[in-house]
């Protein structure tokens, strides 16, 4: 069983060809019924013009310019990424639009309200001019909509595209650094061999080449560096604007509201305290954060929390109210 | 915003405040429950030896014998956390757990000679001081790390898992800083820095007390601060706490403080700071009361306590006795001081 519905799958339905006697055939179908066919039925039946489709009752009227390349197995798939795609054509507001989430939360709704109606053929009149209405109402806004996104959609490719041929060119100019630096070092081994044979200081003759090789890489080198700094500045936006938003909210406690900001001392820089002093010179502990400052603010807090707290009275009240 | 919660409200919800902090009488009510059921241990064990000792032959150990020993043992553990080295944190969770182990169980189930050790075990362990169990029992003679393990889940569940403990040295630490800040026209920083290490001192006292129990870790550190130098803390305390000083710093404290107290309401604001700077050195000097008067058995009263216990824990050891007794009369005091002595 399982057997016959895989080959179903290959084949054409049409012509019955297989996919394995031609390997390179391709599946279209048509928005209209979402009916399947292999590409050479589409050209046979449909290139002197519309024509109904062949399924057997079916009957609607196709045309060869709106077939498709069927990307999902699942027809049903296919068939609600074409609906979504055009009503969010439409219904294309983004939550800037809006005043509060609530609304747009709704607006959200409404949308996937009418997807589903239209995916599964319920109220489809009423829903089609809905979106007729709406279309009309909003004509300009969707068009400033649709023009936006499309900006932001290049933009985007712009920046992969240039990021992407960064990427090639310190690629390639790796490389040639790296086949470059070979040739050289065999030169300059060479080299000394020759000069060793005509004069005498070793050392002499070893550094003057050495210093030749180091000034003909190092201008590849330079080049490196530029890529590489514009590589990172390109990328540097997008952490930026991360940083911003992750240092304005506030931490999330786990009490119930935050702590008491307003503190009970003032904090004085400085202490006496030849314990902590001694500490403020040793390396290991600066280098691993460590400051002062720190110690002294949470030993402070510490000294007033709980400094409120009557036991006596407190617990005595709490054993009268239970009791 | 959502409401602020205060530095007091973020104690009252630490397990501290939460279970082992009572009134006198809870902790009094505690006690005597404690020991009844220690007695009636007691009884068990002597019922199953019906037939060959009589019931009221051993002698039960009271509520303040309980304590002596309690305290005895608690000092034990500053010197055997003294030789191991251990910071004083450890110590002094040590301290703390044993005596809230038996604020749940009586000396008559458990003996606080082997108590103690796991204590200190669990403590290092759980103030991130780690010594690992074949190490520790090594340097303590008579012990294998099963011995020590063994009562360690005992201790757990009667903690009720609660192994954070807020000591009064870090308090202590505080007010040794906001001394120098509130007094600094008055005082030298060297001369404040003897009074804090005379009162760090007197803090080790203050965890054998009762006023762990009464006093949270601030007011603690006070009253040890005060029993130093009642002048200066008592200066501090008014500079701090009082109001109608026309220093603007001070003017600002007070605001801290209202808000500490959260019912303040502006129109009464001084009447209630002031009754909050005498409610804050009542309560200090309620706890310097507390640590004056600890328990510090002597060791020939702890020895004589621990031998009740030992018959508590083990009546058969009467049997034993009494057959000695009946083969060698002097030899009687002999066997028992012999034991006695190995069991401390």
């Amino acid at each position: 069983m399982a057997d016959v519905e895989e080959r179903q799958k290959d084949m054409c339905p049409i012509c019955k060809t297989d996919r394995y006697l031609s390997p390179d055939m391709k599946f279209l179908v048509n928005p209209e019924c979402y009916h399947k066919m292999c590409e050479s039925c589409v050209d046979r039946i449909y290139s002197l013009g519309p024509a109904p489709c062949p399924y057997p009752n079916c009957g609607k009227t196709l045309r060869k310019n709106r077939f498709k390349l069927q990307i999902f197995d699942d027809i049903l798939v296919e068939k609600e990424i074409d609906i979504r795609n055009r009503i969010l054509s439409i219904y294309n507001k983004i939550q800037d639009d809006f005043d509060d989430l609530q609304s747009y939360n709704s607006y959200l709704e409404e949308v996937e309200e009418m997807i589903f109606n239209l995916m599964n053929g319920i109220d489809i009149v009423n829903t089609e001019t809905k979106l007729k209405q709406y279309k009309e109402e909003n004509l300009q806004k969707i068009d400033l909509n649709n023009n936006n996104r499309e900006k932001e959609f290049e933009d985007f490719k712009k920046r992969e595209e240039f990021e992407k041929n960064l990427k090639i060119q310190k690629l390639q100019l790796e490389r040639q650094i790296e086949i470059e630096e070979k040739q050289l070092n065999e030169l300059a081994k060479k080299e000394i061999l020759n000069k060793l044979t005509t004069s005498n200081d070793i050392n002499q003759t070893i550094s003057q080449v050495k210093a030749s090789v180091l000034k003909k890489s190092s201008a590849r080198r330079k080049q490196l560096k530029e890529i590489m700094t514009s590589l990172q500045n390109s990328n540097n936006p997008q952490q930026e604007q991360h940083q911003e938003s992750s240092s304005s909210s506030i931490p999330f406690t786990p009490f119930n509201g935050d702590r008491e900001l307003k503190q009970n001392f003032n904090k004085l820089s400085n202490y006496y305290d030849p314990f902590i002093d001694e500490l403020k010179l040793k390396k290991d502990y600066i280098a691993a954060g460590w400051k002062s400052e720190l110690v002294y603010e949470r030993i402070l807090n510490e000294a007033f929390i709980g400094i409120g707290c009557f036991i006596q009275d407190e617990k005595k009240n709490s054993i009268l109210l239970s009791s | 915003m959502s409401q602020r919660v205060t530095f007091d409200e973020l104690y009252r919800r630490s397990t501290q405040y939460r279970k082992w902090s009572f009134t006198k009488e809870e902790l009094l009510n505690k006690r005597i429950q404690i020991n009844s059921k220690g007695c009636a241990k007691v009884d068990e064990r002597l019922n199953q030896l019906k037939d060959q000792i009589e019931p009221n032959s051993i002698e039960k150990v009271t509520i303040d014998e309980e304590l002596k020993l309690i305290s005895f043992h608690s000092r034990r553990i500053g010197m055997l956390a003294k030789h191991f080295n251990m910071p004083s944190q450890v110590r002094a969770t040590a301290i703390s757990f044993l005596r809230k182990f038996y604020l749940v169980n009586s000396v008559m189930e458990y003996h606080p000679k082997l108590v103690l050790l796991t204590c200190l075990f669990l403590a290092a362990k759980s103030e991130n001081y780690f010594i690992s169990i074949n190490s520790f029992s090594k340097r303590i003679p008579k012990t294998t790390p099963e011995s020590i393990l063994s009562l360690e889940f005992e201790i757990l569940q009667s903690l009720e898992f609660t192994l954070l403990t807020h000591h009064p040295f870090r308090p202590l630490y505080g007010f040794f800083f906001d001394l120098q800040d509130v007094l600094k026209d008055e005082m030298k920083p060297n001369e404040l820095g003897k009074i804090y290490d005379d009162a760090r001192k007197l803090i080790d006292e203050a965890l054998i007390s009762d006023a762990v129990y009464h006093f949270t870790p601030p007011q603690i550190a006070l009253a040890c601060l005060k029993e130093i130098n009642n002048d200066i803390i008592l200066k501090y305390l008014s500079k701090k706490f009082k109001p109608n000083k026309l220093d603007t710093v001070k003017e600002k404290d007070e605001e801290d403080d209202d808000e500490q107290n959260e019912t303040i309401k502006p129109t009464i604001e001084n009447e209630l700071t002031q009754s909050m700077y005498e409610k804050i050195v009542a309560t200090v000097e309620e706890c310097q009361k507390f640590i004056r008067n600890g328990e510090n058995p002597t060791k020939e009263q702890a020895t004589e306590i621990d031998r009740k216990v030992q018959y508590c824990l083990n009546p058969s050891l009467i049997l034993k006795r009494k057959r000695e007794n009946t083969t060698d009369i002097n030899g009687d005091s002999n066997g028992i001081k012999k034991q006695k002595t190995d069991s401390i």
